[in-house]
């Protein structure tokens, strides 16, 4: 048996609709949907110029949690060996994510939760090139590993263990040495939802319900803050100086959008789609 | 026309009128004006009644410190009408006065209620017979009060929010110092907060005639970057939140420097009529003439213990208020009085005010030569009565410390000054200006020195009522009845009289109550000493304190199919949860006779995950699982270090590193925690993940139940290849599944696990291939019937605290013959040799009374020995059963047991097997 029943492998062949957990909400918002990869997206809600004006003057916020979520765990230098393999040499700190440029893995962002614990976010559209490069990452990781840490238990750890005739901690050792080099992956992708906070607004708006601090002198882009949201456990990660995602768990996706729903329409924000979003995103390129 | 021409730094619009009503009359306000000022000018003197007395107050501080201007606006009780700004439409109406403010029945208290209803009359009286006490409650709640709120939350106009800000420095206070202090540092680059009370930052620059000044630093401020915070005050330190009340949103500051420049309070005399409608501190009335251009009065008696009241006896007189004399309680004369005097105003030196006279307001003052005969009273001179409609009082100033002593600032009483002075401040907090002693520092405006302690005459001796409290209506003579009733403290004073503990927070009643205690017990003010501060510093909604609801409720991702179906949903722990879809007993009969289907993603989904992960389940479960096959699940029963059941739950094997765990919904969490906690400190190879919301669940369970799955999936779903606690990796309708046999409603049953993304999609397609099989959905409550036909447990509600698996009657989950140490292995060891005093069993009851969950379940002789756990009524059983912990001398298979249940007794038999399927034959058929 293998952990696919965590994966949403929604192939865009099949009939089955992945949905996020705001999709009721989003429709009642008067959602137009797209299938993406799959999953059922808000593709718009207003008129475009509409939602671009809120991106542009206030704040949109944008359902995005069709977005491909890993979880690695394992010893913090072989994460960081894979982090740095994975994104053209990325180093993670703490409380800083880091975005791949180049590869498979482009534009995916490596957020480091603990420093045994990373989570990794990547587009819906590269799902499937994201679990395989990240699963290569693995691999060849732990690969390396393996052969030092064969050096290493037989050298030193087993050999004391034998020394004492102690079967079992012989057995721990080996144990513990196999551990360092073990690196998990577990597809999260259903365990969080997101929802991205566009717009000069974004701040002023998850100070409506959050109170991470995201000041810009104190977390610029590529901030990444695990921490209370809407008082419940969840993520903060600074994509850019206006763009901010925002990730709590799956069942409580439908809470996040009417808390943040509230708290927008209180601004004079509202949701957008995936193509004002997309929109903003290449204006921002450019 | 109490309006003023127009005055230089005036903050309302002349050229635009705003219409209000009050109390259900027009009233024409200016643009710019506040409630108070607009009523002011329209010639309303009464404004509110007071606490206790009913007696008429009007505008007395302007500043947004006293009570005396409360009214209800739109429905919203407690705001203050000097502070409040005019809205077109806006509907103003008193507060406390019925029938009406003119005329308001309950002034009576005011003529009979000072010797019947003293400080603490409500500990006294009104106490027998006790049946009346819900009468005399109603009676007084509805003589006291501060006005009525909505009684439902759709009544309410407004909401509220909270909005959480980071900043290097708050500063707390917009004045001279407050602004300068802000502009520093956000001229070194600093992120600053400026959070001001007043609508406009500058202080008393604004109307003792700098305003050019203080508007001209508030837009160099503005540019520094401050985030200015207008008609916002601070309502209390928090251990380094500032709690910062605007209008409809609630600010939580957390700063790095906190710059405290509260300033100073002006304080008001206590002397007999003190509380008369047209009775005013010095400040408001300057405030009223110069920001708002009205008139406060025409002929004006002065009294005060400082420059500052002399100087707003200058610039009134100078506005063509006739001032008839000055008491300067200051024995020597001074430059401020000189150049009174030179005004053509009569300044009395070593003179204070003892009386204020009048019905709806004042209209005669009585000034009086200070006891001590020195100053101008030397001189012969007697007591002097004037006729007058406006006071002015001045008892001169208090810092406002109570902000910076939350923030753990400890003050001291400075006897030069007459008032308790900053001693220490806490680290990083800061303070400035009045509040710190500055004054106006390098600034032209001369900053109010040369003060004299207030007199303190025997007020509480005269005639007439001398306020102390305006908000509690606490006289000088009730502070002198609670010394002498032995609350000689000033916060058993302050508890016993409620001196300090209305809406003014002891802005106005602080000081002069300090006073009062230290002449009626003998101390000196430093003896006496300050009570505690304590927040809110200002007046707030309770709504405000709460701001928007949030109400993190967990849904399933099928949620909404549910809804779709009719279900009605609870709370279970922190999800939402289908609890029936109208017909519980039916549905869970459906299950027995075809097959249900019920969303069970709540449960808690952990991957156990390394080559150590077979040994860290054997140490924290009781019996053994790292020989447990791929493949397979085997049940667990979670238990503390002391032998207690935490939790249960299923373990399945995925491979032979890889383990995943369910547990029971409301225990998630803790088991997640348990987990880790116990994985840092072992530091096994092994990684656990939280998968709870990542996965739906849901149970197809009946005897079609087979038959059903077979239609969704490719694999061979026979007993033979699909076996009783099987776990199976497996394509359900489309989507790649865990499935797991297992039965805890007790028939042919299968757990599928799935990606919540197609939860909706998976559970449909289930229901729509078993539509033809006659499959309904069932909900928690059906699920609960089910349960205990089979005598499964629910952990919390069958077991508790002391509850043992060997008392559960589940020792067959406990495997004390495994070599690893387990978690509670010790204690469960024990209780394996002491057989346990009670023991939890099924009953069964023939009368179909179905007991209270809880009921008391009585022994031979008639004493409580256990409770009725779980109880419900079974269609398929067509019986009453339940679950009930009895003394183990009764936990045998037919023993009869008594419950005792609201006071009626019935005989219940007891039951020790399953009632529905005792051999599990169903479950692996």
């Amino acid at each position: 048996m293998s952990l696919a029943f965590l994966v949403p492998d929604a192939s865009p062949t099949r009939e089955l609709h992945a949905r996020s957990p705001m999709e009721r909400l989003a429709l009642a918002a008067g959602a137009r949907l797209a299938r993406v990869q799959g999953w059922n997206v808000p593709n718009a809600y207003d008129e475009p110029l509409v939602e671009r004006a809120r991106i542009t003057q206030t704040v949109g916020f944008a359902d995005r949690s069709a977005l491909v979520k890993l979880e690695l765990q394992g010893e913090p230098r072989t994460l960081a060996q894979i982090v740095a393999r994975a994104s053209d040499g990325l180093a993670l700190d703490p409380g800083v994510a880091g975005r791949a440029a180049s590869g498979g893995l482009a534009g995916t962002w490596w957020c480091p939760v603990t420093p045994s614990r990373v989570l990794v976010l990547g587009a819906p559209t590269a799902a499937a090139a994201v679990r395989e490069s990240v699963a290569g990452a693995v691999a060849h990781a732990t690969r390396m590993h393996e052969s030092a840490a064969g050096i290493v238990a037989d050298a030193a750890a087993v050999r004391e263990a034998a020394a004492v005739r102690d079967a079992a901690a012989a057995r721990e050792a080996a144990a513990s040495a196999d551990a360092q080099g073990t690196v998990t992956v577990v597809d999260v992708t259903c365990a969080l939802a997101a929802l991205s906070l566009i717009g000069p607004g974004a701040r002023e708006l998850l100070a409506r319900f959050c109170a991470i601090d995201v000041r810009p002198a104190i977390a610029p882009p590529a901030a990444f803050r695990p921490g209370s949201v809407a008082r419940t456990p969840g993520y903060v990660l600074v994509e850019a100086h206006d763009r901010l995602l925002v990730l709590v768990g799956w069942a409580l996706g439908e809470y996040l959008w009417r808390v943040v729903a509230d708290a927008a329409a209180h601004l004079g924000g509202g949701p957008v789609g995936a193509e004002a979003l997309i929109h903003h995103l290449e204006s921002a390129d450019a | 026309m109490t309006r003023l021409p127009s005055q230089a730094g005036e903050r309302i619009d002349r050229t635009q009128t705003v219409s209000f009503t009050f109390d259900g009359k027009p009233v024409s306000a200016l643009a710019g004006d506040t409630i108070g000022s607009a009523l002011y000018a329209a010639g309303q003197r009464t404004f509110s009644r007071s606490f206790k007395y009913h007696r008429r107050r009007g505008l007395m501080c302007c500043a947004g410190h006293c009570p005396n201007c409360l009214v209800a606006v739109d429905g919203a009780p407690g705001v203050r009408a000097c502070t409040e700004p005019v809205r077109e439409g806006a509907r103003v109406e008193h507060l406390n006065a019925t029938p009406g403010l003119e005329l308001d029945a309950m002034a009576v208290m005011d003529m009979l209620g000072g010797p019947f209803t003293p400080p603490g009359f409500y500990y006294k009286t009104f106490i027998r017979p006790r049946r009346l006490w819900p009468l005399y409650e109603w009676v007084l709640r509805h003589a006291a009060g501060l006005g009525r709120l909505p009684e439902r939350q759709a009544e309410r106009a407004w909401r509220t929010e909270y909005r959480r800000r980071h900043a290097d420095v708050l500063v707390v206070g917009g004045g001279h110092a407050g602004l300068t202090a802000a502009i520093a540092a956000a001229e070194r680059g600093a992120d600053v907060v400026l959070a001001e009370e007043g609508p406009e930052p500058g202080g008393r620059l604004l109307w003792e005639g700098g305003h050019e000044q203080a508007r001209a630093l508030t837009a160099r401020a503005r540019e520094a970057g401050v985030e200015i915070l207008c008609s916002a005050p601070a309502l209390g330190h928090f251990d380094g939140l500032v709690a910062v009340w605007q209008g409809d949103t609630l600010h939580q500051i957390r700063a790095h420097q906190h710059v405290y420049a509260t300033g100073a309070i002006e304080q008001p005399l206590v002397f007999a009529g003190n509380d008369l409608p047209g009775v005013m501190l010095s400040g408001g009335a300057w405030r009223l003439a110069a920001l708002y251009g009205v008139r406060p009065g025409t002929r004006a008696v002065v009294a005060s213990t400082c420059d500052r009241g002399l100087r707003a006896a200058s610039a009134l007189s100078e506005l063509g208020v006739e001032v008839l004399a000055v008491a300067d309680a200051r024995p020597t004369r001074s430059t401020q009085a000189d150049a009174l005097r030179a005004q053509g105003v009569e300044v009395l030196s070593g003179w204070t005010i003892v009386a204020a006279g009048g019905r709806r307001g004042v209209q005669s003052a009585t000034l009086s030569p200070l006891a001590d005969g020195a100053g101008d009273g030397a001189q012969g001179g007697g007591v002097r009565r004037l006729s007058c409609d406006l006071v002015l009082v001045c008892g001169g100033e208090a810092p406002a410390t109570a902000l910076v002593a939350q923030a753990g600032a400890r003050t001291e009483y400075d006897p030069a000054r007459g008032h308790f002075r900053l001693a220490e401040l806490p680290p990083g907090v800061s303070a400035v200006g009045d509040l710190a002693g500055e004054g106006y520092g390098q600034s032209a405006m001369a900053p109010a020195r040369g003060g004299a302690t207030p007199p303190t005459p025997d007020v509480a001796a005269s005639r007439g009522k001398a306020f102390t409290c305006f908000c509690e209506d606490v006289t000088a003579k009730d502070i002198r009845r609670g010394v002498r009733e032995g609350y000689d403290s000033i916060e058993l004073c302050k508890r016993f009289t409620t001196v300090t503990m209305g809406p003014c927070q002891g802005r106005m009643c602080q000081l002069s109550s300090i006073r009062l205690m230290a002449r009626e017990t003998g101390q000196s003010l430093e003896q006496v000493g300050t009570t505690t501060a304590r927040p809110p510093w200002s007046t707030v909604p309770l709504g405000a304190l709460a701001g928007r609801p949030f109400e993190p409720a967990k849904r399933s991702a099928i949620h909404g199919a549910h809804r779709e179906l009719g279900a009605s949903v609870k709370w279970a722990g922190d999800w939402r949860r289908a609890y029936d879809y109208g017909d519980p007993e039916g549905e869970a009969l459906n299950v027995h006779t075809a097959a249900g289907l019920i969303d069970v993603s709540t449960l808690g989904k952990l991957l156990v995950r390394g080559p150590q992960a077979g040994e860290f389940l054997d140490r924290l479960y009781p019996n053994r699982l790292s020989n447990l096959k791929p493949g397979r699940v085997r049940y667990g029963v979670l238990t503390s270090d002391a032998g207690r059941i935490m939790d249960d739950g299923t373990i399945s094997r995925i491979d032979a590193e890889t383990f995943y765990v369910t547990t029971t919904s409301s225990g998630a969490g803790a088991v997640e925690q348990w987990f880790s906690w116990w994985l840092a400190d072992w530091g096994l190879a092994v990684h656990l993940s939280d998968v709870t919301q990542a996965l739906c669940a849901v149970n197809l369970a009946g005897p079609r139940a087979r038959a059903i799955l077979a239609r969704l999936t490719d694999a061979d779903c026979s007993a033979e290849a699909f076996a009783y606690l099987d776990a199976r990796q497996a394509r359900v309708a489309g989507v790649d599944a865990l499935v797991m046999r297992i039965g805890f409603v007790g028939e042919l049953g299968y757990e599928i696990h799935f990606p919540s993304a197609y939860g909706e999609d998976v559970w449909n397609a289930i229901l729509l291939a078993g539509q033809s099989e006659g499959i309904r959905p069932f909900g928690l409550e059906p699920q609960r019937i089910l349960r205990l036909q089979k005598q499964h447990i629910i952990v919390g509600q069958d077991t508790d605290s002391e509850s043992t698996p060997f008392g559960a009657g589940m020792p067959w989950a406990v495997k004390l013959d495994k070599d690893e140490q387990f978690i509670g292995k010790w204690a469960l060891a024990r209780a394996a040799e002491a057989p346990a005093e009670t023991a939890l069993v099924g009953f069964t009851l023939a009368n179909g009374h179905v007991p209270t969950e809880g009921a008391v379940v009585l022994d031979q002789h008639g004493r409580a020995a256990g409770q009725v756990t779980s109880a419900r009524r079974s269609r398929q059983l067509e019986r009453v059963i339940g679950m009930a912990w009895v003394p183990s001398a009764l936990a045998g298979d037919g023993q009869s047991i008594t419950i005792s249940d609201n006071g009626t007794r019935v005989s219940a038999a007891v039951l020790t097997e399953p009632f529905h399927d005792p051999g599990g034959e169903l479950l692996r058929s």
